[in-house]
């Protein structure tokens, strides 16, 4: 009787894990998004390197909104949403993310060079397409 | 650390899979929560508003881009707490009896010509 229990028990136990692997499984984000995502940091990164002051503006809205438009459309598409990163690993890159591009931006800014701005911007694009998949990778794996 | 707790609600196994599928997540869509756990629309309706009337799930309905509602649900602070106790005793009830072990002969293989 007990062992009954206890193997009914186990049995839940395996159908609640399979469900939450199920679930750590789809979080996959289209194939776009990253490059994307890089794409619009790049033109910010660029735009800071240009003498003409008045692009800042439209290409701050550009990144805020299209931003905002990815992560919707990754919403829609995947069925899924996360609170956010939960282990070292997902932190550490999200952070490498966040530091790259912010100090690609703030790099072109000071140094004011069209030639400085379209490497960082090429830097963040890189690191924002190729990080972003091992980022996925790393949500996946603390929620199985 | 939460105290173990059966909760009955939970224990039925399409809601214990729900509620397992949605506790890493911060919200699914209907579509996904039914594809993923491979159950109709009806059965997947009906667990979902028994979650929700226990106070675990939380559903929404934001209209989308085509002006369609789609259901999202989401484990609320009561149903996170209520599945980690219902696992946590799981887990007590797994542990505490041993399975049986197979007799000894069952295990080593069978000898030529025993038969």
């Amino acid at each position: 009787m007990e062992s009954e229990a206890a193997a009914s028990a186990s049995a839940a136990l395996d159908s609640a894990a399979a469900a939450r692997r199920a679930a750590a499984q789809r979080l996959r984000t289209p194939r776009w998004y990253y490059p994307a995502l890089g794409l619009l940091l790049a033109q910010h990164v660029f735009v800071q390197g240009l003498d003409e002051r008045n692009w800042t503006l439209p290409s701050s809205l550009l990144l805020i909104g299209g931003a905002v438009v990815l992560v919707f459309v990754r919403r829609q598409a995947t069925g899924l949403s996360i609170a956010g990163p939960r282990s070292a690993e997902s932190r550490r890159l999200l952070a490498l993310m966040s530091l790259t591009a912010a100090a690609s931006i703030v790099l072109t800014a000071v140094v004011q060079s069209l030639a400085i701005g379209a490497v960082a911007a090429l830097v963040a694009l890189v690191v924002t397409t190729v990080t972003g998949p091992r980022y996925d990778e790393a949500l996946r794996d603390e929620r199985r | 650390m939460v105290a173990p707790a059966f909760d009955e609600v939970i224990h039925a196994p399409n809601r214990l899979r729900i509620c397992a599928m949605l506790a890493p997540l911060a919200e699914a869509e209907f579509r996904t929560l039914r594809d993923t756990l491979g159950v109709a629309d009806s059965v997947l309706s009906k667990h979902l508003k028994v979650l929700s009337n226990a106070g675990y799930v939380a559903l929404s309905k934001p209209r989308g881009p085509s002006g369609r509602a789609r259901t999202w649900a989401s484990l609320t602070p009561e149903g996170r707490t209520a599945l980690d106790a219902h696992l946590a005793e799981l887990q007590r009830i797994a542990s505490a009896a041993e399975l049986p072990k197979p007799p000894a002969a069952a295990l080593s293989p069978p000898r030529p010509g025993s038969t």
